[in-house]
């Protein structure tokens, strides 16, 4: 559960495509479902939207781990945004191993707008991942802001 | 230009659609729905992706909800009905009756005060329906509240910040001057029961496909009602209730063979060991993408042509499906754990009264009767038009694309 | 930051929900010392009229320059607070919005914890706010006029649907007739009307209608332009017509094939297709001889499709009735799934006609002796193996798309799906519209749909183009998404990403250019431009990486 005293709490990024995951998100909500604090939720129109730049922005910030949530396949709002997305992704996870950032920290998820029970899932087993991973190797190198 | 209203009957999602299509058009509608909220049967259906959508159009169903909620040209009348209908096209004058909800749905929050301190509990006697509901607002469940039992409990209006709570409220006589008027009224689930030998109601882990889908949307999974565990080993039953002409069902309910399809595909992505068995009839698999969604299900899901006759409890976790296999001549009786039935649709048991009041037709089955098979989305009662399952079985997009063509049909009145 | 911004932030207690496990007024303090925060309230029901209307002089009598919202999820509120900002003269976009009670208090039940992220997200917002620069709004005029591509039975209902809600319809047609395969079919049974009498009824009232222009052994060649706003290039008996129109309906029909290969199955004059069959029963003269015993095979071409399963069983019926010969039907699954079909198949089996069921096991067909002799494994008798021969075998063919199809898909650069039909199978595109604005396809040109399915496809063309202009105007957001020419170096990346074709070349800046009216908000290209050429307003490098700040502070 999210207030374990004992690990660290894990800060994620989770990119929410407005039409799928944000709602999403939205209905754990109205369900009073819990899911980790530690997740921060960036409305995007489209997961396609979100750029290479904007995922290794949201670790050089301080985020341990990336989400990226994007409607299920072939059910894009914007017809080719969760491909684009998941090519970009991949692209990125080769610059992780290198820059020394473990790529379980950064995941793609497809869903739709009326799958809360999986959102919440999909968060809370990232978070969980994130604790076991420990914090962000990025943060102890990083010098002021 | 002077706003043309139209009445809409029914908040399902052929009704939304309508309401959604004359609301573009820049007329104005009164949209009533029976329950206390719309989005009808659709409104309880879950999504069954994978990572890839299945094409059912479930997650459209809240999103036309929501438009349906908040625009300006939409009147909502929650737990009305239509009781008398004068006048003709052009100038119908309608008397609407409007229930009792005790909540009243323009004040209400949806803050939840009032749940939390009702002193009836697993489930309480007022709640949000479900997540997302349209218009968000509270409802008393009639069965369990102790103050419509006759006692003297009133916490919950005495806590709602808003004063939303009136239990002294009685029901409302509404006229309304319309125009045109579209029939959506949806449908009713087949009722699994009439088919006693399949056990349902009998043995707790036999489902219908609405109890699979009530239970994927709020947890996301299914698990077996005996044990509370996942199952190993499901069977889904076909046509139960249609194709059926002993029950006077001569028809195909269309969606049935696709949601147990979608299900078992979700059922084998969520859990790779599980098996699935489904016993059909005849397989519908036309439907753009549709065949080669079937190809994939061949190559991890059973499939048997021949329908059970009865099922029967082994044990507490475990049922035995009797069927005539036709591919060995023979009777076999197999075990499942869980077994969803895949019921069909139905006319709505009301049909009958509703339909007298329109002065409409009923026509093959009990569905209210198209004008010909071109013009089905007309009447025999000019001014009255027909959208969505009410009119005959239909998967979403179609009741979509019917409440489409209701909506165009119902222009011509007006212009 | 455009200029020096002075911030309202509203939080809202959503009836006193909000503050059950958010401590809103410990929050509201500390923004209170923000430098730009120029008013922070916090109120019951921010969306309520009376506080909607406080919102608004607010923002007027501070001279506020951005509204910040803590409270519900923008899919509640959004469109209200934007409305209140425009109604006191505040750009309606300058809203940045934290969803502190779906996203955070219902979901997260410690107040500690509960409160430190509410403060971070409306932090956030307003970091993002401060990025935020005015949308404007504005109306464009779209043509009414539409041109319809096909004079099949979908292609002629659009055309008099939109006629009849005053659109200039004009109805291109390849053939020298219209009518499409309403001329091959024999009848529409269970529908009393004969296709003859149906095409008649729709010709005679294409003719009435002045609004209609038809033109038929016409092509198109070229389309230019944008929706609301197309200019057609049309071909037609070699000379050029050019048309302007706001929409475009594809309506070009289906075709049937044969795959002998599949069986190595010879046609010949006892084995034939569907289509064969019903030119035999239109005419009186392809009956030399009335054969004895009719099999009509499904499921071998084309296993998912309704058409041929309509066509056997009326079919079959039909020569029953008119020869009395015996009728077989040998299929794997009958589709049955539309209305009046199981009535249908009822019909056809209380007169006579016999059904076989063979499993995936596919039947053997061989001539033999002026005859078809078919061998099968009868599901109905535990697959024991059956044999019988007919006089006359009618095969089911695969339903494929129209001649030409690519060529028409790269004309007006719309989709198709993983056989060739048009629309791709993505449920936001359903029933009628295109991944382009303004271009639509009805009828069996796009789906596995059977006559009278296909007829109302065409009118839900109609509607959807008539929803789309009926006003002659449309409201567009002005360049939210934003080409800098001085960066764009044409490599045409965008161009190529946008799913919706919306953006084009403007010769005169030398740069890529969105097109307004069918932009649909996604910012892929602005995502894909490897100059940085794009940005999408409301969701800038700028304004998403001001969020992203806030990942590591401390409150």
């Amino acid at each position: 559960m999210p207030e374990d005293k004992n690990r660290f709490s894990p800060k994620i990024a989770a990119f929410c495509c407005f039409h799928s995951a944000y709602l999403a998100a939205d209905s754990a909500g109205a369900m009073r479902k819990s899911y980790s604090d530690g997740v921060y939720i960036i409305r995007v129109p489209c997961a396609g939207k979100v750029e290479g730049l904007h995922i290794l922005q949201a670790f050089e910030k301080g985020a341990d781990g990336v989400l990226i949530l994007a409607c299920p396949q072939e059910s894009c709002h914007y017809i080719s945004g969760n491909i684009r997305a998941k090519k970009r992704v991949d692209y990125i996870l080769r610059f992780l191993e290198e820059i020394g950032i473990e790529p379980e920290r950064l995941k793609l998820f497809n869903l739709a707008s009326n799958q809360a029970p999986r959102f919440v899932q999909v968060v809370n087993e990232m978070a969980e991942r994130i604790k076991d991973l420990g914090p962000s190797p990025i943060k102890a190198g990083v010098i002021g802001r | 230009m002077e706003k043309k209203r139209v009445l809409v009957i029914g908040g399902g999602i052929a009704g939304v659609t309508s309401a959604l299509e004359l609301a573009k058009n820049g007329r104005e509608i009164f949209l009533v729905e029976r329950e206390p909220s719309i989005g009808g049967h659709a409104a309880s259906f879950c999504c069954k992706a994978t990572d890839v959508c299945n094409k059912c159009s479930v997650c459209l169903v809240p999103e036309r909800m929501k438009e349906v909620g908040i625009h300006p040209q939409i009147s909502l009348l929650t737990t009305s009905e239509v009781r008398e209908i004068n006048g003709e096209a052009g100038d119908f004058r309608v008397k609407i009756v409007r229930k009792t909800r005790f909540v009243d749905p323009d004040r209400c929050t949806a803050c939840g005060i009032c749940s939390e301190v009702c002193p009836v509990e697993s489930p309480k006697a007022i709640s949000l329906p479900y997540p997302g509901v349209v218009p968000p607002a509270f409802v008393v469940d009639k069965d369990r509240c102790l103050r419509l039992q006759g006692q003297e409990c009133t916490i919950c209006q005495e806590k709602c910040p808003t004063g939303a709570i009136n239990f002294d409220q009685g029901p409302q006589e509404i006229d309304l001057d319309v125009e045109a008027i579209i029939v959506a009224n949806g449908f009713d689930v087949f009722d699994a029961r009439e088919k006693a030998p399949l056990g349902y109601g009998k043995y707790p882990n036999v489902l219908t496909g609405l109890d699979m889908e009530e239970r994927f949307l709020k947890e996301g999974e299914i698990l077996l009602p005996s044990n509370g565990r996942p199952p190993q080993d499901v069977a889904f039953i076909q046509c139960v209730g249609s194709r059926d002409e002993h029950i006077g069902n001569g028809y195909c309910s269309k969606i049935c063979c696709k949601y147990a399809m979608r299900f078992s595909r979700l059922l084998q992505y969520q859990n790779p060991e599980v098996k699935v068995t489904v016993f059909y009839m005849d397989l519908q698999t036309a439907g753009k993408g549709f065949g080669e969604f079937y190809e994939q299900c061949k190559e991890s899901i059973r499939f048997v042509q021949g329908i059970p006759v009865e099922i029967s409890q082994v044990s507490p976790d475990q049922l035995a499906v009797r069927y005539e296999d036709l591919s060995q001549g023979k009777t076999v009786e197999e075990s499942h754990d869980l077994v969803v039935l895949s019921v069909g649709i139905t006319p709505r048991k009301d049909a009958r009264n509703l339909a007298g009041i329109l002065g409409v037709n009923l026509g093959d089955f009990g569905f209210f009767d198209g004008l010909t098979q071109i013009e089905n989305t007309s009447t025999n009662r000019e001014g009255i038009f027909l959208a969505g399952c009410c009119q005959g079985p239909r998967d979403i997009p179609e009741s979509i694309a019917h409440g489409t063509l209701a909506a165009l049909r119902a222009v011509r009145t007006l212009t | 930051m455009a200029e020096d911004t002075k911030i309202g932030v509203f939080l809202c207690d959503c009836g006193e929900v909000i503050s059950r496990n958010i401590d809103l007024s410990g929050i509201k303090s500390n923004l209170e010392k923000i430098s730009d925060v120029g008013h922070v309230t916090l109120s019951h029901y921010l969306c309520s009229q009376k506080e909607i209307e406080l919102m608004g002089s607010e923002i007027s009598e501070k001279g506020l320059n951005r509204v910040v919202i803590g409270g519900c999820s923008p899919q509640f509120c959004e469109v209200i607070f934007m409305e209140a900002m425009e109604k006191s003269g505040l750009n309606p976009y300058l809203l940045s919005i934290a969803n502190i009670r779906d996203q955070c208090g219902w979901v997260h039940p410690g107040k500690t914890r509960a409160t430190s992220k509410a403060a971070r997200q409306i932090k956030m917002a307003i970091s993002k706010a401060r990025f935020l620069e005015p949308i404007k709004k504005e109306t464009v005029s779209i043509n009414r006029d539409v041109l319809i591509i096909g004079g099949g039975i979908s292609g002629m209902e659009a055309a008099i649907e939109l006629s009849e809600l005053d659109h200039k319809v004009t109805l291109l047609e390849r053939e020298k007739v219209l009518g499409g395969r309403l001329h091959q079919l024999y009848s529409l049974y269970p529908l009393e009307l004969t296709p003859g009498a149906l095409l008649a009824e729709k010709i005679e009232a294409i003719n009435r209608r002045a609004n209609i222009e038809v033109l038929t052994t016409a092509e198109l060649l070229k389309i230019e332009g944008h929706p609301g706003n197309f200019v057609a290039k049309i071909q037609r008996d070699g000379s050029p017509i050019t048309g302007n129109f706001g929409a475009i309906v594809v309506a070009t029909g289906c075709d049937t094939q044969f795959p002998r290969e599949r069986y190595g199955l010879e046609l010949s004059d006892n084995i034939i297709t569907q289509l064969q069959f019903e030119r035999m029963l239109k005419s009186r003269e392809e009956w030399d001889k009335i054969p004895q015993k009719i099999g009509f095979m499904l499921d071998i071409s084309d296993e998912y499709s309704r058409i041929s399963t309509i066509s056997a069983l009326r079919n079959g019926l039909a020569a029953k009735r008119r020869f009395g010969s015996e009728v077989y039907i040998f299929c794997k699954n009958l589709k049955l799934d539309a209305p009046g079909l199981e009535g249908l198949y009822r019909e056809a089996r209380d007169e006579g006609v016999i059904f076989f069921k063979f499993g995936d096991a596919m039947p053997t067909i061989a001539p033999a002796h002026g005859q078809i002799n078919i061998q099968l494994e009868d599901l109905y008798l535990a697959r024991e193996l059956v044999t019988l021969s007919c006089d006359l075998l009618v095969v089911d063919e695969k339903i494929i798309p129209q001649r030409d199809f690519e060529i028409l898909k790269s004309i007006l650069n719309i989709d198709l799906d993983s056989n060739g039909f048009y629309q791709q199978a993505n449920v936001h595109l359903y029933p009628v519209s295109s991944i382009r604005k303004g271009i639509f396809s009805a009828g069996s040109c796009r789906a596995d749909l059977d006559f009278s399915d296909a007829l109302a496809d065409g009118r839900a063309a109609a509607q959807a183009v008539h929803q789309l202009s009926y006003s002659g105007k449309a409201w567009i957001e002005v360049q939210k998404l934003v080409v800098d020419a001085d960066k764009c170096a044409l490599c045409l990346t965008c161009i190529r990403s946008c799913p919706h074709h919306a953006i084009e070349v403007d010769h005169e800046k030398q740069a890529a250019k969105v097109i307004d009216l069918a932009c649909q908000g996604c910012g892929i290209c602005a995502a894909e431009c490897p100059a940085k050429a794009i940005q999408h307003k409301g969701y800038t490098d700028n304004e998403i990486g001001a969020q992203l700040e806030f990942l590591e502070e401390a409150i």
